[in-house]
């Protein structure tokens, strides 16, 4: 799944300087699991943009298990909003990078509705484990190599994205120079 | 693509704003999270109530 924290309050306020009516949008998937973006994270959102003077006209939560980015499922949700989207400021989407997007081409391509869309998360690449322990192990680059690497993504797992480990800066002991208490990923 | 976007939303004055650089240095690999477990069967009642309200 797709690793994600909340990007700060005023980061997300200082996009919306001007806007007054906003929409919140969540994610039933990779946001609810790492609260960046679940039905309870919106409720909260909502109330804390309504504090600093903001109409929220809308908020979209999806349940777990419904990803923003697949949009045969979210469009079903987009749809029950189409008025207070239509009448809004803006967009904020509480979701990663790419269920923005598709939220963004959805209204644009499905709807012909232009609107301005900002994240209040920033994703931190595709990470596997939990219930609360996460670690990065996919770029998604496109050429996967695992078959050739045994398993182990030397694009994720080596600090400097080395393919044809271990560098020159491994030390005596076969450490890795970025952190001293790992083996060079190379070994 | 982004510049057409931010003409049809009025906002081409941004684009005129300079960006400071990301510090790429600051994303070490490979990145980790720890996050508070969800409560997973009350997430699943909740699918459960919202898909059953599509009419699915």
């Amino acid at each position: 799944m797709n690793a994600q924290v909340r990007k700060p309050f005023e980061e997300v306020l200082g996009y919306l300087e001007g806007k007054k009516k906003i929409v919140l949008m969540g994610c039933g998937g990779c946001a609810t699991i790492f609260h960046t973006g679940g039905i309870r994270d919106v409720e909260e959102m909502g109330e804390k943009l309504t504090k600093e003077g903001k109409q929220i006209l809308g908020k979209i939560g999806l349940p777990f298990g419904i990803f923003t980015c697949y949009l045969p499922m979210s469009s079903m949700f987009l749809n029950e909003h189409r008025k207070e989207i239509e009448e809004c400021d803006a967009i904020v989407m509480m979701a990663c990078g790419d269920g923005a997007q598709a939220v963004r081409g959805y209204l644009e391509d499905e709807w012909g509705i232009v609107k301005p869309i900002y994240p209040s998360n920033d994703a931190l690449g595709f990470s596997s484990g939990g219930p609360s322990d996460f670690k990065e192990e996919c770029q998604a680059c496109g050429e996967c190599e695992l078959g050739k690497t045994f398993g182990i993504c030397p694009f994720v797992q080596c600090p400097k994205g080395l393919l044809n480990g271990p560098c020159g800066g491994t030390t005596v002991d076969g450490k890795c120079e970025v952190d001293l208490l790992e083996t060079a990923l190379g070994l | 693509m982004i510049y057409e976007r931010a003409e049809q939303l009025g906002e081409l004055d941004k684009l005129l704003k300079m960006i400071e650089p990301h510090h790429w240095s600051k994303a070490v690999r490979p990145r980790s999270l720890e996050v508070e477990p969800l409560e997973l069967l009350e997430e699943l009642k909740g699918t459960k109530k919202a898909i059953e309200s599509l009419g699915v």
